[in-house]
């Protein structure tokens, strides 16, 4: 435990410590991770690489909002053709929809390290409030590149029969289960 | 029957063949209602794929919305004579203009602007001819029109399933079905009525979908100029060979020779259907 306290004290790594900031979201530790049931048989898990996007962060005040924009083409499911698929218009479209958003509109902190994050996500051009459930904030200077760091671990459920997915329903599974990896560098 | 009706083949190909051919058979002497099996057969697909939600619009959406409309437009016209000299202009133009309805969130993102119309030229330019051809065609012998359905349908919908969109291949099939259906009840009952519904609802459907896949899937645009000559084979002379049967085999034959040759490019370009 004293290792830990000493650790956490020379890498800064801290909860509330924290103040009003500005943050962008780093791509290469920030995915959005996706399961869904595939013809009842498995759970099919895939991501999206490529993701951008803002944040502001006050752990005093206890506020903030977030900005994100996934790059739909950037799916990835292990399969090349699957992912062919998934570009198509029978799911995202890529071609016509570019971008996966999600916008906060309220963010409430539930203890020090979760929080609830409500916010309109957009598919296929349509919008619908869902609520992310942020299980872990850690924030800090990070120890390889010194630049002040927060994490998240969230995660979220929705259906896509709600953005107008509708194809291969119910073969393949309505509900998506989203669980989101984030970590955002201080401007 | 829930798992049946679940089936991509029975989705986009049993179903609506066995719907189109009930209603060829049994209006297929009456031409404003001969051309409901194609819209039948089309609008069958769509409740067993997507439905019929229109939120959010998307391209897919606005073709089938735009299919419903040319059922309505071409039940309207074989009731009331839009005059001939105007009519294939008028068409051509609605197929286009329909098609840069359809495809302008992708066109219009296209940066060099002599680019953009040079797509939105070669692609709504598909889509005018193939709505002002099947038009053109529908007083000549209706087996030589059913032929060139089946194969559009067919040869689009191979195409488009093999280019990773199976939507847009089964909603194309589904025409190719309803084609087929035509052509068999030409056989059996001898000449169906030539029905402007029909010629203009699977002119929209392809005349769209093919286009479509194109900037949405990865159907090359080699296979759209293939698919481009298929309705054009109606023109063909066959009508003057004597027995029904040689005469709905040669002009399929021939018609399903683009259509193949398209579906092969396709192939050529995206590689094995990963289904």
């Amino acid at each position: 435990m004293r290792k830990t306290l000493i650790a956490m004290a020379m890498f800064g790594v801290s909860v509330g410590s924290v103040s009003a900031a500005s943050y962008d979201l780093d791509p290469a530790h920030t995915y959005p991770n996706f399961t869904i049931n595939h013809l009842g048989f498995s759970n099919m898990h895939g991501h999206f690489a490529k993701t951008a996007g803002t944040l502001e962060l006050d752990l005093a005040k206890k506020t903030g909002s977030v900005d994100v924009t996934i790059d739909a083409a950037s799916i990835y499911t292990g399969f090349a053709k699957r992912d062919e698929h998934l570009r198509s218009p029978d799911f995202f479209n890529v071609a016509e929809f570019p971008s996966i958003t999600f916008k906060s509109t309220k963010v409430k902190f539930t203890g020090d390290k979760t929080a609830e994050v409500e916010g309109n996500l957009t598919i296929l051009g349509k919008s619908k409030p869902v609520t992310l459930m942020v299980t872990s904030i850690v924030c800090g200077a990070n120890p390889m590149n010194k630049k002040e760091t927060c994490g998240f671990d969230a995660s979220t459920k929705f259906k896509r029969s709600e953005f107008g997915v509708n194809y291969a329903l119910p073969a393949v599974g309505d509900e998506v289960s989203v669980t989101l990896q984030i970590e955002a560098l201080k401007k | 029957m829930d798992e049946l009706l679940a089936h991509p083949a029975i989705q986009g190909g049993v179903a609506p063949f066995l719907v189109a051919f009930f209603f060829f058979m049994a209006f297929g002497k009456f031409r404003p209602l001969a051309g409901l099996g194609v819209v039948a057969a089309f609008l069958v697909t769509v409740a067993l794929i997507v439905g019929f939600n229109f939120d959010p619009l998307t391209s897919t959406r606005k073709i089938i919305l735009l299919a419903m409309v040319a059922a309505c437009l071409g039940l309207l016209l074989d009731f009331i004579k839009l005059p001939e000299k105007y009519r294939l202009g008028v068409l051509f133009l609605l197929g286009m203009g329909a098609l840069i309805w359809v495809a302008w969130p992708v066109l219009a993102r296209e940066e060099v602007w002599a680019e953009r119309v040079l797509r939105s030229a070669i692609l709504g330019g598909f889509a005018g001819w193939y709505v002002a051809i099947l038009d053109y065609s529908r007083k000549r012998d209706s087996i030589g029109v059913a032929a060139v359905v089946a194969a559009g349908g067919i040869g689009f919908g191979g195409a488009a399933v093999i280019g990773a969109s199976a939507l847009l291949g089964q909603l194309g099939m589904a025409v190719g079905a309803a084609g087929m259906a035509a052509l068999l009840a030409n056989v059996i009952r001898h000449q169906i009525a030539g029905s402007t519904t029909s010629t203009l609802t699977a002119g929209v459907t392809i005349g769209l979908l093919a286009p479509a896949s194109v900037l949405y899937a990865k159907v090359p645009l080699s296979s759209l100029l293939l698919l481009a000559l298929v309705p054009a084979v109606a023109l063909l002379p066959f009508d003057r060979l004597r027995h029904v049967w040689i005469r709905a085999a040669a002009w399929l034959l021939v018609a399903m020779v683009p259509a193949a040759v398209a579906m092969w490019l396709a192939f050529e370009s995206a590689g094995a259907v990963p289904f």
